[in-house]
């Protein structure tokens, strides 16, 4: 499964100029409003024919200015996901989530994309009597029906409330893997590009500025030069509690509560944060009597030599942590990947970005 | 009294049915597609709101007459005439009152999200399908607002009829143009009858466009 685009549009004094090969997983598209995210979004879809180029997904092309060929909106295999569901107001729920569906598409397909979104006990619905997390849960499951070969979504969980996100953003994760659909997922969330995509593009301008994974793209710009030596993660997680009188603030970290030195009078709904790599310790066994205030249990997913130094991709649920020990204690610990490790940070080693 | 009360119906609904095909197809073009002149092709659209409706008949008997080259081919070729004929106030009902579809029409799809075709085409819907399956039935409640509108405006018609079609009893005597005639020949107690029709057909046509459009901005805001 591959997607290659080439994309040259012009709109007024805006040039969108794009290229990149997605690799199949879930690619995040990140920039400022009016860096072309959108406009890129409806060139893929067919709703805009970019002036000059060439999208191609699985070998098949779907616009060549070269070979003038631009496929229509309905013949190209491509889901869109908005950030309004735009269920049809007059179909029930059913109707609106077959409108699309393939006369050749498998009865199994079909069932278990109503399985996995949970939307069985909704069919006999009108649109405006679900909830907006239900809303766009039956958009999503509508648009797979149509067995797109790439789903495009335009932030579309940026009016949801903080379970309906987590929820959905679960249920990505879940038909990327399952149904091997490639997705594209316009977001101005950090976190969830972090928790979601496997690669992220950031666009300004109209121009691609990167196009690497999401632990490299949300480095700090000033430390960027020096990445290996100083690398800092960057996650913007939901507040779960906030201790007035600790002055603390409990953020949620793949089920864990990362406890957080928090000064402040407010009450934010999310909080970015950044921990760096250094500032994190590694046990093997599970430790107590110790001052630090988090102890997590994480896996090692990845472990790669940088420098002098040893970096662990750590998993915790579905959040990647990067960790960075020394050889000496990589050897001794006889580290390995798939361990279970214990990660030690100081509430005040994590720093407040926002 | 039967005839007008009958010729009256039959014009209402008949350019009501008529104004139809016509109304959704300018209202969309209104509504959805720029081009230049629009304002232009829009103004004389609705030209017949505004204009002495005595003077749109009198266009009328000008192009349709079997003086003109359209009425002549019209009368040799189809042996269709409107002239002093019951169908030229269906006509005159039809022209006099199409603006107010078009308006309603191009108000309802004014009113609908373009994003809801866009997805019905991502969905594998042509433009068509994608028309009759999403647009009009979210247009549908503008629609009978406007046949209602059409039907009322009919009930009403006056001067373009009196052109076109003439003033003959039980041939082409509509309710006004029945009043208008008991009126100047001085039967005024036999005019209340009609006048209780008028009033009943246009209260009602009237009441049910504005119970068709308010129920259609209900649901496209839910």
């Amino acid at each position: 499964m591959f997607v290659r685009f080439n994309i040259k549009k012009k709109l007024g004094p805006f040039e969108l100029s794009v290229v990149a090969d997605l690799k199949g997983g879930i690619t995040g598209v990140y920039g400022p409003s009016g860096s072309g995210k959108t406009t890129l979004l409806k060139c893929l879809a067919g709703v805009m024919v970019p002036d000059e180029g060439q999208i191609i997904i699985n070998d098949k092309i779907y616009f060549s200015s070269e070979k003038d060929i631009s496929l229509e909106l309905e013949n190209r295999r491509i889901g869109m996901v908005w950030q309004d569901a735009l269920l049809f107001p007059h179909m029930t729920i059913e109707k609106n989530i077959y409108y699309g569906r393939r006369k050749d598409c498998l009865a199994s397909f079909s069932a278990s994309v109503v399985e996995i979104f949970d939307i069985r006990r909704l069919f006999s619905r009108m649109p405006h009597h679900l909830s907006g997390g239900e809303k766009q849960r039956v958009a999503i499951a509508r648009a797979l029906l149509r067995e797109p070969e790439l789903l495009l979504m335009d932030e579309p969980i940026s009016s949801l409330d903080v379970r309906s996100r987590q929820k959905i953003l679960t249920y990505l994760r879940i038909i990327n893997q399952e149904l091997k659909i490639p997705i594209c997922y316009v977001s101005h969330s950090v976190s969830e590009l972090m928790f979601l995509c496997q690669e992220v593009l950031v666009l300004e301008g109209g121009h691609r500025m990167r196009f690497d994974i999401p632990e490299k793209v949300f480095i700090n710009e000033k430390e960027l030069s020096h990445m290996e030596e100083d690398f800092e993660n960057i996650f913007e997680l939901p507040v779960q509690a906030v201790q007035r009188h600790e002055r603390i603030i409990e953020l949620s970290l793949g089920g864990f509560h990362l406890k957080v030195a928090f000064p402040r009078e407010d009450s934010p709904e999310f909080l970015k944060i950044g921990i760096k790599a250094k500032d994190i310790l590694v046990a093997v066994t599970q430790i107590t009597g110790i001052s630090a205030r988090n102890k997590i249990t994480a896996v090692i997913e990845k472990i790669e030599p940088a420098g002098d130094v040893i970096m662990l991709c750590c998993r915790i649920g579905v959040y990647r942590l990067w960790v960075e020990i020394t050889p000496a204690s990589f050897r001794e610990l006889h580290l390995h990947v798939s361990q279970i490790i214990y990660l030690i940070i100081k509430t005040r080693s994590i720093r407040i970005l926002d | 009294m039967w005839f007008s009360v009958g010729l009256s119906l039959a014009c209402g609904i008949l350019s009501a049915l008529l104004s139809v095909p016509w109304g959704i197809f300018w209202g969309w073009v209104l509504a959805r597609k720029h081009f230049p002149g629009k304002i232009i092709l829009q103004t004389v659209l609705y030209l017949p709101l505004v204009l002495p409706p005595v003077l749109t008949g009198y266009f009328l008997l000008l192009i349709l007459g079997r003086n003109s080259p359209i009425g002549k081919w019209l009368f040799e070729s189809l042996h269709l005439s409107f002239v002093l004929d019951w169908k030229g106030a269906w006509l005159a009902s039809v022209i006099v009152g199409s603006p107010f579809m078009i308006e309603a029409m191009r108000q309802a799809f004014l009113n609908i999200d373009e994003r809801f075709e866009i997805v019905a085409r991502g969905l594998g819907a042509d433009s068509w399908k994608a028309f009759f399956t999403i647009t009009m039935p979210l247009a549908r409640g503008g629609l009978i607002a406007g046949f209602f509108l059409v039907f009322s405006r009919s009930i009403g018609e006056f001067g373009a009829t009196i052109i076109l079609a003439g003033n003959i009893p039980l041939k082409t005597q509509t309710i006004p143009l029945a009043i208008f005639s008991k009126v100047y020949s001085g039967q005024e107690t036999a005019i209340w009858p009609l006048v209780v029709f008028a009033v009943i057909f246009s209260y009602a046509g009237l009441a049910l466009s504005q119970y068709y459009h308010n129920r259609e901005s209900k649901e496209l805001a839910k």
